[in-house]
């Protein structure tokens, strides 16, 4: 006979029995797979971006901490066509509210934008949530704070000092953790960092600029 | 030419031609720290004085004022639509619109509205004091934007740019300031039958706003 009910893990907008979007905590597996991303907020005036870029010799190195609008970078851990999507997507709302607003959207504005359409992908039924969870880093267009956010697979997004996305995420956000306080210079916290993406992911030898993208973002 | 189109363009002229928007004085100039913005009371229909105490001037939020020449209702229903989402754009923000982000939206939706042949038929004033300090920009119906340190709006635009224009210099004392304001204000209403019946005003500082008012 028929069987009516249909399996919980099948589509993003069903809930299981223990009230868990199975597709969702899926879609985070995936996004861990993605290669390492990290941000740091160092001052007031300074953002440490960090990705790890797969090396291969036959592939020229992909930029892994992409650029938005002027000063506003996403680094994306996950499935590469996800980020490109919401990547695609990050600079087309920058543009339009440059459009509308006559100024630079902020980063607050623009993760909620970004996490709103992830969430959609989760309650909308045929979709499936981004394999892809990012980091958004720039500065306030009127203070011209440091202002760095985290928007995970589901869209939920919030302001943070410090946080990692990807692989060994877990355990990169641990040491940030115990590691991390405001104020550190540029050097310590390039060295710090890899230190730690070097011990989180295991790594034999420890890793450089060579296999880390590193970028840091400044404002007047 | 013939366009369909909004009543107001004179059929068998290039709409894009727009006539002058008539009626009312409206002046906003900066001083030391903050904006005036001011006009007259009276509204017109022709020969007709439709009202004596007509309200040109108002707040967009706290720290934003406009100032409305042309058609009452299409002002009207600017400014409810700019209060809401200048208050949308703070919440999903979580800090204050500038002054220029009032504006450029106003631009946008009234040059929108103007590429589809159905323009606001107004003309405005926009100041406020916002972090980077006191602006005044302004407004016509074809979605025009300039930032500009004193201008002037309606019918009697001429008669108080003439005051403005040789009275208003950089950091001028407030009190100095709203002097020259009324006096432009009243050399247009002596001048110009569409300009009268006293004048109101708004004062925004750094720290709050106030209103003025002047009896004829």
């Amino acid at each position: 006979m028929y069987d009516s009910r249909i399996p919980y893990d099948k589509s993003a907008a069903i809930w299981s029995p223990d009230g868990e979007l199975v597709q969702l905590s899926y879609a985070r597996k995936a996004s861990e797979r993605g290669a390492a991303a990290v941000g740091l907020v160092l001052d007031e005036k300074t953002i440490l971006l960090a990705g790890e870029t797969l090396f291969d010799p036959l592939v020229v190195r992909p930029d892994k901490i992409q650029e938005i609008d002027n000063n506003l970078y996403i680094v994306a851990a996950g499935l590469s066509t996800d980020s490109n999507l919401l990547i695609g997507q990050a600079r087309i709302v920058a543009q339009q509210h440059r459009l509308v607003y006559g100024e630079k959207i902020s980063v607050r504005a623009l993760a909620a934008r970004l996490g709103d359409l992830m969430a959609r992908h989760t309650i909308t039924g045929g979709l499936r949530p981004f394999g892809t969870a990012i980091l958004l880093a720039g500065f306030s267009p009127i203070d011209k704070e440091s202002e760095l956010y985290f928007v995970d697979n589901g869209g939920s997004y919030f302001a943070v000092n410090a946080y990692a996305a990807g692989s060994g995420n877990e355990r990169v956000i641990d040491a940030l953790r115990k590691q991390y306080k405001p104020g550190l210079d540029v050097e310590s916290a390039k060295k710090m960092v890899l230190e730690i993406m070097t011990t989180a992911l295991g790594k034999k030898d420890s890793l450089t600029e060579k296999e880390v993208e590193i970028r840091i973002l400044t404002t007047d | 030419m013939n366009y369909p189109t909004n009543p107001l363009f004179n059929s068998g002229k290039d709409p894009t031609q727009i006539p002058p928007v008539v009626g009312t004085t409206g002046v906003a100039l900066k001083f030391a720290g903050g904006v005036i913005i001011a006009a007259d009371r009276r509204a017109s229909m022709g020969t007709f004085i439709a009202s004596t105490h007509a309200k040109k001037v108002h707040k967009l939020n706290e720290y934003t004022g406009i100032g409305i020449a042309g058609l009452v209702s299409d002002a009207q229903s600017l400014i409810d639509i700019m209060q809401s989402e200048l208050r949308l754009y703070q919440l999903e923000n979580n800090f204050r619109p500038s002054v220029k982000v009032a504006s450029s939206l106003l631009a946008a939706i009234i040059h929108g509205s103007y590429r589809r042949y159905q323009p606001w038929w107004v003309q405005l004033l926009v100041g406020g004091v916002d972090r980077r300090g006191s602006h005044v920009y302004v407004l016509d119906p074809s979605g025009s934007l300039s930032e500009e340190d004193y201008m002037a709006i309606g019918s009697g635009t001429l008669l108080a740019m003439a005051i403005l224009e040789s009275n208003w210099k950089d950091d001028l004392p407030k009190e100095k300031a709203k002097e020259i304001a009324i006096t432009s204000l009243k050399t247009a209403i002596g001048r110009d039958t569409a300009t009268g019946n006293g004048i109101d005003g708004i004062i925004i500082t750094e720290k709050d706003s106030e209103e003025f008012h002047v009896e004829l």
